[in-house]
Order: structure tokens, then C-alpha cells, then sequence
């Protein structure tokens, strides 16, 4: 079964901010559906009794203490930044207004 | 002594040296730069080596490194994708091209803490996709062992491990999330460890997938990584998954002698493809096992078939989150885009997908056997492929079950392919 169409890659590219075109849309719409249904076979494994763990250690909540310590100065931060008004970073604009 | 004859001795010998007085971490370091200037252009280990740069920075940290560390004097070449303060971390992309950190990263730290010198800027895959180090943005990187330098060193982190092959470094770090220290180590005939998850930290590792990516050692033998993993391990209240777990003198456990452990042996994944050298290298290395008097027993693998797809669902999942952030706003390089009413969103994978995919991560951890040491000995990969042939399917059951990987070399895997690993 085809999930994959043209179409969705499109709108995926357009999002990623991909340029892709004519041939591109359909070669990669097929591999990524290859993907997925490889994907698929997870679908057979029964789960439902097993608890879901996002860690292999067995470390929860780990917290550190609630105090000042030292830390970058914000010169040093804003010197990273591709452009800065400062005290802020300045960024493309991504809303139409 | 002869240029470049330095940089082929082991960790363990240069300390000795150094320790005696017979040898100065200064001419060690020319001795080094020397051959990188020779043998780096056709390698392509570095991707950029500033040799005043670093002479000046070795004399600092000799300075400022408190005496008698384990590693003083010792050159220690990093991944391009691990923090060093002031110095260009790329990730082997044009994205982070003339990114500087401020600050480094833990292990970078702990290796200075122990008066190592810091040599940056071993080539990689992009952003650590990859297991070829074809992938980098700035050229790739050639196996050393390879007498026409046709073959791939693996990857990714393929710099890290070329450089160690070909002398051009006496150590490495590298990183691995699916294989990316175990498999170029394999490739390129030295030692790689992948640690255990949680035992090295990872604050200031350009993160891929943070719940499988580990730091760990790339050697010339195995004296070197168990040197190097005990200062690089332990725990790492910057890293909140970094285990609060005592670290042994992994150098000290190494001259005890094997007693009591079994190995499991599983059937081979991915048998059918696998090379008859590299087969005869993993029963070698199990025989040689045996006479050391460890007991081997036949193991099954019953979840084995689904550990690619459980791997690439959840590191695919994670490296789309972390690498969210290269979308030039606070990195990268800012493209001439028109504004838009939709912003760029990493993938989401849906939690009722992704609680599914853990637990068949804890799965994967389940159906190992349950043997006293945890052993599951298999071969890193089933043969070194040419530059640009397609790559093998990647064995990925363990990062998911948290186990400790360690790659040894065994032995020529033919007449044209290199080392194979166990």
C-alpha cells in the first residue's frame, strides 16, 4: 500500500525548505514509502506488557541543586550570533506580517 | 629520533618516555606535526591542522597542567563534533563552518585535567551520518591501510580512526550512536570502544541522537583504551544521563587475568553476506578466548531482526530534534528566504509511536541471555568496502540494549580488505 505520494513530499520539501523537483518527487516519494513499510514490521511485536523506557539506566528525576554558579557572559554568547542588536539576537523573519 | 617514528609508539610507551625524561612533550608534538604535514594531504584525517596555533597552545597547557598526570605531554586527536574551547567545531559541516565554542566539553576537561595536549579537528561524516567519512562537507577521508588509499576508512568517525592508523596521532576520541567508533576502528585494523551509555559524559558533544551517542576511545591497543576511557568515565553532574557509578583503573583490571566469565556467542546477523576472512577472524578470536580459559556458550538473538528498524526510528527521532536548531537562527548559514506563514518543525514522532519503539528497545535488551558478565561477542562488519560501494547493513541491537561494544583488531580480512573486528 502506497503512503507516500508526490504530493506529501512536496509539502515535507516545502517545510524542510528543500528545493526539489520534476523526477526527485517521485523517486523519493517511492523510497520513502520502501522505508516505512520497512519500518511496518515494529507493527508485529507485542508491546503491551512491556514498560515503555526512554533510558537504558535506571535514573529518574535527576535534579542538580538550585544554585548560582559561574556562566558564559553575554558577550561572549552574542560574539556566536550571525547578527545581534544587542543585547539581542537578531533573526530572519519567518511571519508574513 | 627519525620524523614521524614518534607518533607510532602507543600511549602507554610515550608515557614512559616522557616520564623518564628521555623525551620532551614539545619534540613529541614537532615530531607529530611533522608527519601530519607529510602524510595528511593523501589521508585526509585533519581537516585543518594550524601547527603555530598548536605549539603555542601545547606550551600553555604544559604550563598549566598540574604535574604527574596520566597523560602529560600526551597529543589526544578529537572529532570535529566534540567542544574545544576557542577552536573550530564543525561537525564535519558547512553549517557550523567557523563555529567556535566557548567552552569545552567535559571529556576535553578531563584529558587536559590530565595534562594530555589537545590536537582538534579529526574528519567525519556530516553531523555523524555516515559510516564511510564520504560524507563530510569538506572532502573525504582515505584508509590508511589501503596501499592505493581506495578504500573507505568507515566512519563516522573515520578521521579520528585513519589518523590513529596511519600515525598521525598516538589516540583518539571519536563518537558512536549505531557504530560510528566500532566500525571504522574495524575498518582501519585498531581498537575502538564504544562505552557503555552513561559512563562518559556527553556535555559538549554535538548531539545526534542523545539517548545511544557515547564518547569513547580510538587506539592503537587495548592498553591505550582502557588508559583513556578511565579519565574520560564518570559521572557528569552536567549530563544528567551520565551514570553516578564508580570508575575502576580499567589499565589495572587489564593485566588481571580472565577468570570466570562465559561468552555468549550468537549466530552471526547478516551471516550469509559475511566475508570467509573476517568469519575466520571472529573464530580465531573466540579460540583464543577459549585458551584463555573463557567458557563460550551458543546464545540466540530472538528480537536481532528488528534492531534497524527500532534503531532508525529512534535515531532518526532524536538527531530531527537536536539538529532542529541548525535552522540559522542561532547557527548556521542564513539563506535569502521568503518569509512564510509556516516555520520549519523538526518531525515529530507521535508518542504512541515512540513508547511502542522503546518497548521493543527494552526488548532488545530482554532477549540477550542473561550470563554472568553480559558478554555477546560478534564481528564489527562483514568486510571493508571500496570508496563509494554501497554500505553493509549496520549491526544495531546493542546501543539499543545499553550494552558496552568494543572493537579489537583480529588479523588481516584479505587480501585487498584490511582488519577485520570482533
Amino acid at each position: 500500500m502506497t503512503v507516500v505520494t508526490p504530493e506529501i513530499v512536496r509539502q515535507v520539501a516545502l517545510l524542510a525548505r528543500l528545493r526539489l523537483e520534476g523526477q526527485a518527487l517521485a523517486q523519493l516519494a517511492a523510497q520513502l514509502d520502501e522505508i516505512l513499510q520497512y519500518i511496518q514490521q515494529l507493527q508485529a511485536v507485542k508491546t503491551d506488557s512491556v514498560e515503555p523506557t526512554s533510558h537504558v539506566l535506571p535514573l529518574s528525576n535527576v535534579l542538580r541543586k538550585d544554585e548560582p554558579g559561574a556562566c558564559l557572559s553575554q558577550e561572549t554568547v552574542l560574539a556566536l550570533a550571525p547578527a545581534t542588536q544587542r543585547p539581542f539576537v537578531t533573526v530572519p523573519k519567518v511571519l508574513e506580517t | 629520533m627519525a620524523s614521524g617514528e614518534l607518533a607510532a609508539k602507543t600511549v602507554h610507551e610515550l608515557r614512559a618516555l616522557i616520564a623518564r625524561g628521555t623525551l620532551s612533550p614539545l619534540d613529541l608534538l614537532e615530531d607529530l606535526l611533522a608527519r601530519i604535514e607529510r602524510v595528511n594531504p593523501s589521508v585526509h584525517a585533519y581537516l585543518a591542522i594550524e601547527p603555530d596555533r598548536l605549539r603555542q597552545q601545547a606550551a600553555i597547557q604544559l604550563r598549566e597542567a598540574p604535574r604527574g598526570g596520566r597523560l602529560h605531554g600526551i597529543p589526544i586527536t578529537i572529532k570535529d563534533n566534540i567542544c574545544v574551547r576557542g577552536e573550530e567545531t564543525s561537525c564535519g559541516s558547512r553549517i557550523l563552518a567557523g563555529f567556535r565554542p566557548p567552552y569545552d566539553a567535559t571529556v576535553i576537561e578531563r584529558l587536559r585535567q590530565e595534562g594530555a595536549l589537545i590536537l582538534p579537528r579529526a574528519n567525519m561524516d556530516e553531523f555523524a551520518f555516515g559510516s564511510s567519512t564520504e560524507n563530510s562537507a569538506f572532502g573525504p577521508t582515505r584508509n590508511p591501510r589501503a596501499s592505493g588509499l581506495d578504500r573507505v576508512p568507515g566512519g563516522s568517525s573515520g578521521g579520528s580512526a585513519a589518523a590513529v592508523a596511519a600515525d598521525l596521532a598516538v589516540a583518539a576520541l571519536g563518537s558512536d550512536t549505531g557504530g560510528s567508533i566500532r566500525q571504522p576502528a574495524s575498518f582501519c585494523g585498531i581498537v575502538g570502544l564504544k562505552p557503555t551509555y552513561g559512563r562518559v559524559s556527553r556535555y559538549g558533544l554535538v548531539a545526534f541522537a542523545s539517548s545511544l551517542d557515547q564518547i569513547g576511545p580510538l587506539t592503537k591497543d587495548a592498553e591505550d583504551a582502557a588508559i583513556l576511557l578511565s579519565v574520560i568515565a564518570g559521572h557528569d553532574p552536567r549530563d544528567s544521563t551520565s551514570a553516578p557509578v564508580e570508575v575502576p583503573d580499567y589499565g589495572a583490571l587489564l593485566k588481571e587475568p580472565p577468570k570466570g566469565l562465559t561468552l555468549g556467542v550468537p549466530a552471526l546477523p547478516g551471516a550469509e553476506g559475511l566475508s570467509p576472512n573476517v568469519r575466520a577472524a571472529v573464530d580465531q578470536a573466540l579460540e583464543a578466548f577459549r585458551s584463555l580459559g573463557i567458557k563460550t556458550v551458543p546464545v540466540e538473538l530472538p528480537h536481532i531482526d528488528k534492531a534497524i528498524a527500532t534503531y532508525y526510528i529512534i535515531a532518526t527521532a532524536e538527531a530531527s530534534s537536536n539538529l532542529a536548531r541548525y535552522d540559522g537562527v542561532q547557527y548556521g548559514r542564513r539563506g535569502q528566504l521568503q518569509p512564510r506563514a509556516v516555520r520549519r518543525r523538526a518531525v515529530r514522532v507521535p508518542p504512541a509511536c515512540r513508547a511502542a519503539v522503546n518497548g521493543s528497545r527494552r526488548g532488545a535488551g530482554r532477549g540477550l541471555p542473561q550470563l554472568p558478565d553480559g558478554h555477546v561477542p560478534g564481528h564489527a562488519q562483514p568486510g571493508v568496502r571500496r570508496r563509494g560501494q554501497a554500505p553493509h547493513p549496520p549491526g544495531h541491537l546493542r546501543p539499543l540494549a545499553g550494552l558496552l561494544r568494543r572493537v579489537l583488531p583480529e588479523g588481516d580480512a584479505g587480501a585487498h580488505a584490511h582488519q577485520a573486528g570482533v
